[in-house]
């Protein structure tokens, strides 16, 4: 059974692992972040972004 | 062991739960909504999707699920560390090159895509990505696996 609600190991703590960094869209203008090495738009998926 | 998957299934089973593995084929920013923000994960054509059904249950939420997330490309949601609703989930997925699978992580909780919560049984079990499928390790004994092809139609009629 998996465990629920933590076992007797204990829960890992991946939310403070998780680093993304900040683009916006040269393309739709959309902002987001990104934790991938290869960032692409959110929103229209275009691959032209730039780090903010 | 490495399993040919283009656009087809593969469904892992165990004696009382299940993997669905499928190739994303498509390049897209998933979007994963965590409790305090939202960030984005590109997913190659190549990445793998992999549902988790930890209770075992019927195949086609699962089938679903895979294809929200690789054909629709539905947001992943995240519950808080301790949200209760945690345990109501019988269906996780996660979507990246590399998925492990654990039976000591809280459902639903954890935003990082290289983990999916599974049964014990399940447990340990490695899908990594390979340009022709899915190369599969820490399978345990007596695990087997089968392709799953499915048909959707939808009808529309005038009442």
């Amino acid at each position: 059974m998996c465990t629920v609600g933590g076992g007797p190991t204990g829960d890992l703590n991946f939310d403070e692992r998780v680093t993304g960094k900040n683009y916006r869209c040269n393309d739709c203008g959309e902002k987001f972040e990104s934790v991938s090495k290869k960032p692409i738009c959110s929103c229209c998926q275009s691959d032209n972004v730039t780090a903010l | 062991m490495i399993v040919s998957l283009r656009d087809e299934l593969l469904l892992i089973s165990g004696t009382r739960s299940f993997l669905l593995a499928a190739k994303a084929n498509a390049l897209f920013a998933l979007r994963i909504e965590a409790p305090d923000k939202e960030y984005c994960q590109t997913i190659e054509p190549s990445d793998i999707v992999v549902v988790s059904a930890p209770e075992g249950g019927a195949i086609e939420p699962a089938i679903m699920l895979a294809e929200f997330v690789r054909i629709y490309h539905m947001p992943l949601i995240v519950l808080p560390k301790d949200h209760p609703g945690s345990k109501r989930f019988s269906y996780l997925v996660s979507v990246g090159p590399l998925i492990t699978t654990s039976c000591t992580i809280r459902r639903g909780t954890h935003p990082e895509q290289h983990l999916v919560c599974s049964s014990d049984e399940l447990a340990g079990t490695t899908l990594k990505a390979h340009p022709d499928g899915v190369e599969i390790t820490g399978l345990p004994s007596g695990i087997s696996h089968q392709y799953v092809t499915y048909r959707m139609s939808t009808d529309f009629s005038r009442s």
